[in-house]
This record gives structure tokens, C-alpha cells and sequence, in this order.
């Protein structure tokens, strides 16, 4: 068994999911304008 | 500290030739980003005057007014005026005006200059004036509106020094005019007649309207009939080069794909990194980088369409039939490029005006059968003719396909459009028909190239760690077995695909069945590895040989109680819940960051998955009934 091998696979799972909670959590800018899409203005 | 640069903001109307001169002025050396906010692309450059001095220049969407609410209008207005948070009014604009249409592209200037910002005209396309007989008098010009006029060609970079050496520090600095004082109307009529004045003084029109090369062109091209032939030609002819020859690099990109996933197969012992690497890491991003050719080829047709002169024409063509969908003739090349693949189509919409058509063609825009599409078809439609079919009768089952897909696209967007009410602000689809011209190489490549990088930083970055979770979820926990099938039935994707097997039986389908269609929510064309997995289908030598040997055996897989299992009604609901599930994360990530939010790309993925279930569940039912 290749121990080593499946800590790495782990931490890249742990940062991969770091990854994706930063660009979910990230605060989005609220004074939005036309053509952002939002369909608020 | 050195002191900031003194910025330099280009304005126009569209078709002036801002991006050329941009590009003249800079070296094309451009950083591009987001105005605060929006998702509108801000490119700035700097450059040196023949004085030595360094200047920043930004490069403002192209307007026709300033006192517009659409976003180009909003976003040039508000830098003009400094409205942006943490960014100051530019020192200077360079307002550029096609001098072939000098009565309409005035208009606009007037309006900056009664911004009281110091003001330099660039009046570009001088030759093209020439040629069609217009006399123009940049010294009178320069009187009449009281700053200085530069004659240009832009495109061959004439005029573009003396341009330089217009931007004189310091800048001269002109009283703050009144903007927008007393009704609008009124200020209106006395640009208007201002216009006409300063015309009568600095252009002599010819004495008889000679019909240019373009006017020729165009008795042809916008033709009702040969113009919609032409055009109908047109399109095909772009859209099989794009299949055609994509094919070559995408073959070398696999061929990278199997070379890279080998040498780390015997380069590393095998254990849970290498098959990381080899099945979430390569096999993964590999499975979207290989959609690269398709997207470059794309861009470089809509940049040669757009620079040569024809998209307007195209657009122009096709208003009336998207008309019928509650959409403009915008939106037709959108929907078109999604039909080899949804993410340069979704990108492309950024040049709608209206943000409700914009978000109605963003949404609809993944039903358009993209090329990840084409191996599910290519494996299933054989089998819905046992084998025998003709060349005729398979092709006609994939024009249904595409038109399946279409027509829902339609309808869903005139529902949707309806649904939204109209704008706030009415958008008028104005089309400026500029004169057909050369195709700008330089500009084409460098817009291929941009779009080229950010498809890989945006969607590569994203669908990596994606894929990290997907083999993940995969993988743990193991089993141990060393059959695949059993390993993964064992994982969390085969028990999720029991748990969903409720939602696969009403479509006729099984566990295996369930888990390939979950296992290619990341992208559609893994399901086809994911069912040779499932199913213990030996991999042939190609794609071919693989698919025949999963075809045979899917034709002799039966239920527990002897029932042949893949019987037309389940093909067919198979097929139809290809045709509209959203199953495309990179599509996803690139609707969040073009709609401005997840939550319109989560309600859009619910709606197509939902939409595509019921149509399955219909297809299959009704079908098991007639068939």
C-alpha cells in the first residue's frame, strides 16, 4: 500500500474543496448595474 | 511614489475604429478586466507620446449617445463622468468618429465635449470618406467644435504619430458645460442642428450618390432571398469547417491526453495519487481542453465575420425569425455557436444589449445540441435502428435531434422572454451597417487568443477541482474487489446511483444505467466511458470498436426476470434526456460569471434536468404503450 500516495490524494481533495467554498464564499459586488445580469436594475 | 498615469479614455460609436486605433496606439499591449460590478470587459493599454510621457488609454464600450440606460452607454458615461467607485474622470478622451458617417458619429462628440473634459477628435477612415467623394476640413472641424481634430487611418496606422503629438501636456482645459440642462428633447434638436451646421461648414458631400463596393455587396447580401441563401450557406459552411477542422488538433490533444495518462501509469506505483492524476487530473481537464479547438476555430470565424463587415448583415437577416421567440437578431449567433459548444455561445451574448434577452438567450442557449452530445448520440441512434440503418435514416434521426433541441429553445425562450415583461428601457435593435472591409488579422488572432486563455484559466481552474471531488466520490470508499463495476458500486457515486435508481426506473433504465447518466453531470461524454465501465465492456483499440462492443452488449442486457432491458422506449428516453439535460459544469461556471450569479445558473440547471426527466418519462411511457 502506497500511504503516502493517498495522503496526497486526500490533500488534494481538501484543497480542491478549499478551492470551490473560496469562489462560492466570495462576496459578490452589490451595487450592480445594468448588463450585470442580475435582473435587479 | 510615482505620481499615477494620466489617463486617456477612447469613446465612440460602434464601427468607429476605437479597437484599431487601441491597438494602434498601445501595441495592442492590453490588460482586460471587469468595470466594478458588471460583467462588462474593461481593456486598457499605455503607451508613450512622442514626448516621452506615459499615458494609460482605456478602451470604453461603443455607444451611440451618452444619455442611454444600456449597459455600453451606462459604463462610458459613468467613467466619463467618474462615477465608478476608486476611479477618477479620465484627463483626457479621444473621441473617435468614422469620418465616412460624420453627421451621426458628431453627435456623440458633441455630448462629450459638453462633458468639459479636455477633448481630442480622432477622425478616422479619412480614405473611406475619400472614395466615396466626401471632402472633409479637419482645420475647420477643429474650429467649429473648438478642439483638436487628427485625420486617421487607423488601420494602417496613418495619422497616428500626429495623433501622439495631439496629446499635449497640459491638457487644455475647457469650462464645464451645463449637461442635460432644460428637456431632453430640446437639447436633442439643438445637437441635431448643431450637427447640421458644423457639416455645412467642415464636409462637402459629392453633387450625385454614387453606390460604393458595399452597396453593391449589400443589393446581394440583404436580398430577401439570395441574402438568406447566402447567409444559410454561410453558416453551414462555418459551422462544418468548425467540426472538420477542429477534428486534427482535437485528436492531438487525446493523443496528449493517453501519452500524458501512460507515462504516469509507468512512471508512479499505482495507489490513489497516480490514479488522481491519471483518471480526475488528466482524463478530466482533458475531457474540456479538447473542446479548445472547436472554441478558437469559432472565435476566429465570428472575428473574421465581425471585422469583415458581414455579423451586422447576419444579425440584420435574422431579427425577423428570432423575433418570433421574443428575442433579437443578437441573439442568433449566440445560439448558433452553441451548437458546437454552449461556452463560447454564452460568451458571445455579451453584445445583446438588454439584459432580459441576454439572460433569456443565456439560459436557453445549452439546449442547442453542442458536440459533447455527439458521442451519446453516436452510440445510441444505431441502436434505435437495430444495427441496419442507412446513411439517410441516421441522418435524419440526428436533424430531429438537433431540431428537438432548437424548437424547445425557442419556445422556452418566447415563454421566458414574456415571463420576464419587457425592458424598462426599450432597446431599439439599431444595427449600424459598417462598409465590408479587409479582416483585420491582428485583431482576429488577438481576440481568438484572449478568448482562447480565458476558456482555460476560468473554466480549467474550476473543472480541475471538480473533477478532483467527482474522482473523489468515485473512488471512496474502496472496495475490496478489484473489479471496477464492483469498486464502483461500492463508492459514494454507485450508492447515490441507488439511491437515484427510483428516478431512473419510470425512464426505463437501471442502476448501472443511473450512475453512467450521474457520473456525466460533470460533462455529457463520460457517460460513454462511464456504461463501458458499468457494463464490463472490453475498450477497443478506437472510439469506434469500444462503441460497437458497448452497443452489442447493451442489446443483450436483460432485467432479472428475462426482459431485454434496452428496448426502444428506453433508447429513445435516453436519447431524449440527453437532448435537454444540462449535464456541463464548465457551461454552469461560465452562466454564473456571464448572468452575474449561481443561482440563475442553479435554477437553470434544475429547470433542463426537471425538463428533461418529464420528457424522458413521457417518451418512455407513451412509448411503451405503441411500441
Amino acid at each position: 500500500m502506497n500511504d503516502w500516495q493517498s495522503w496526497a490524494a486526500l490533500a488534494a481533495v481538501i484543497l480542491a474543496l478549499l478551492f470551490l467554498a473560496s469562489k462560492a464564499g466570495r462576496k459578490k459586488n452589490k451595487n450592480c448595474g445594468h448588463g450585470c445580469g442580475c435582473g435587479k436594475k | 511614489m510615482p505620481d499615477p498615469l494620466e489617463t486617456i479614455a477612447l469613446v465612440g460609436n460602434p464601427n468607429a475604429g476605437k479597437t484599431t486605433l487601441f491597438n494602434a496606439l498601445t501595441g495592442a499591449a492590453q490588460r482586460t478586466g471587469n468595470y466594478a460590478g458588471v460583467t462588462v470587459e474593461r481593456k486598457s493599454g499605455e503607451f508613450f507620446t512622442p514626448h516621452g510621457r506615459k499615458l494609460q488609454l482605456v478602451d470604453l464600450p461603443g455607444c451611440y449617445a451618452l444619455d442611454g440606460s444600456s449597459p455600453d452607454q451606462e459604463i462610458t458615461r459613468k467613467t466619463l463622468l467618474g462615477e465608478f467607485p476608486g476611479e477618477a474622470r479620465p484627463d483626457l478622451v479621444v473621441c473617435v468618429l468614422d469620418a465616412s458617417n460624420l453627421e451621426r458619429h458628431l453627435v456623440l462628440a458633441l455630448e462629450v465635449i459638453e462633458l468639459g473634459l479636455p477633448v481630442v477628435i480622432a477622425l478616422n477612415m479619412i480614405d473611406f470618406a475619400e472614395q466615396v467623394g466626401l471632402r472633409l476640413d479637419p482645420a475647420k472641424l477643429a474650429e467649429e467644435l473648438g478642439v483638436p481634430v487628427v485625420a486617421l487611418q487607423a488601420n494602417v496606422g496613418k495619422g497616428v504619430l500626429e495623433l501622439k503629438q495631439a496629446l499635449r501636456h497640459p491638457f487644455p482645459a475647457r469650462p464645464e458645460a451645463p449637461w442635460k440642462s432644460g428637456p431632453e428633447e430640446e437639447i436633442a434638436a439643438r445637437r441635431r442642428s448643431r450637427v447640421f451646421q458644423i457639416c455645412e461648414v467642415a464636409a462637402r458631400r459629392p453633387d450625385h450618390h454614387s453606390s460604393t463596393r458595399s452597396d453593391k455587396l449589400d443589393s446581394w447580401l440583404l436580398h430577401p432571398l439570395w441574402g438568406a441563401l447566402a447567409f444559410i450557406g454561410l453558416m453551414l459552411l462555418v459551422f462544418w469547417s468548425i467540426f472538420s477542422f477542429a477534428s486534427v488538433p482535437m485528436g492531438w490533444i487525446e493523443s496528449l491526453q493517453s501519452l500524458l495518462a501512460e507515462r504516469v501509469t509507468t512512471l508512479m506505483p499505482d495507489g490513489d495519487l497516480r490514479g488522481l492524476i491519471v483518471d480526475g487530473i488528466i482524463g478530466g481537464v482533458g475531457s474540456v481542453v479538447v473542446f479548445l479547438p472547436q472554441i478558437l476555430l469559432l472565435f476566429f470565424f465570428i472575428g473574421l465575420l465581425e471585422s469583415s463587415g458581414y455579423m451586422a448583415r447576419a444579425a440584420f437577416l435574422m431579427d425577423g425569425l428570432m423575433g418570433r421567440a421574443g428575442l433579437s437578431g443578437k441573439a442568433f449567433l449566440p445560439l448558433f455557436s452553441s451548437y458546437a459548444c454552449a461556452i463560447p455561445g454564452i460568451m458571445a451574448t455579451r453584445t445583446i444589449d438588454s439584459a432580459k434577452e441576454r439572460l433569456v438567450t443565456i439560459f436557453v442557449a445549452p439546449w442547442m445540441s453542442c458536440s459533447a452530445r455527439l458521442p451519446v448520440y453516436l452510440v445510441l441512434v444505431p441502436m434505435l435502428l437495430s444495427g441496419k440503418a442507412s446513411t439517410f435514416e441516421q441522418a435524419a434521426i440526428f436533424l430531429a435531434i438537433y431540431a428537438l433541441g432548437t424548437l424547445a429553445a425557442l419556445g422556452v425562450a418566447r415563454l421566458l422572454r414574456g415571463k420576464l415583461g419587457p425592458d424598462e428601457v426599450k432597446h431599439h435593435f439599431m444595427l449600424e451597417l459598417p462598409p465590408y472591409r479587409a479582416p483585420q488579422w491582428s485583431y482576429i488572432f488577438r481576440h481568438v487568443g484572449g478568448r482562447g486563455w480565458s476558456f482555460l484559466q476560468k473554466a480549467g481552474t474550476l473543472i480541475l477541482a471538480i473533477n478532483i471531488l467527482l474522482w473523489a466520490a468515485q473512488t471512496y470508499p474502496k472496495s475490496s474487489s478489484d473489479d471496477p463495476a464492483e469498486q464502483l458500486a461500492h463508492s459514494t457515486m454507485g450508492r447515490v446511483g441507488k439511491i437515484v435508481e427510483p428516478i431512473a426506473a419510470p425512464l426505463g433504465l437501471d442502476a448501472r444505467t443511473g450512475t453512467a447518466i450521474l457520473t456525466s453531470f460533470a460533462a455529457r461524454e463520460v457517460f460513454v466511458s462511464s456504461m463501458t465501465q458499468l457494463f464490463r465492456v472490453e475498450q477497443g483499440e478506437n472510439d469506434e470498436e469500444t462503441w460497437t462492443a458497448l452497443r452489442k452488449k447493451l442489446a443483450t442486457e436483460t432485467w432479472p426476470d428475462g426482459r431485454p432491458m434496452f428496448t426502444l422506449p428506453a433508447i429513445l428516453a435516453l436519447l431524449v434526456f440527453f437532448i435537454y439535460a444540462l449535464q456541463c459544469l464548465p457551461t454552469s461556471a461560465v452562466v454564473a460569471r456571464e448572468a452575474g450569479s449561481w443561482r440563475w445558473a442553479a435554477a437553470q440547471f434544475v429547470f433542463m434536468s426537471a425538463f428533461a426527466w418529464l420528457a424522458a418519462f413521457a417518451v418512455f411511457q407513451i412509448g411503451s404503450i405503441f411500441l
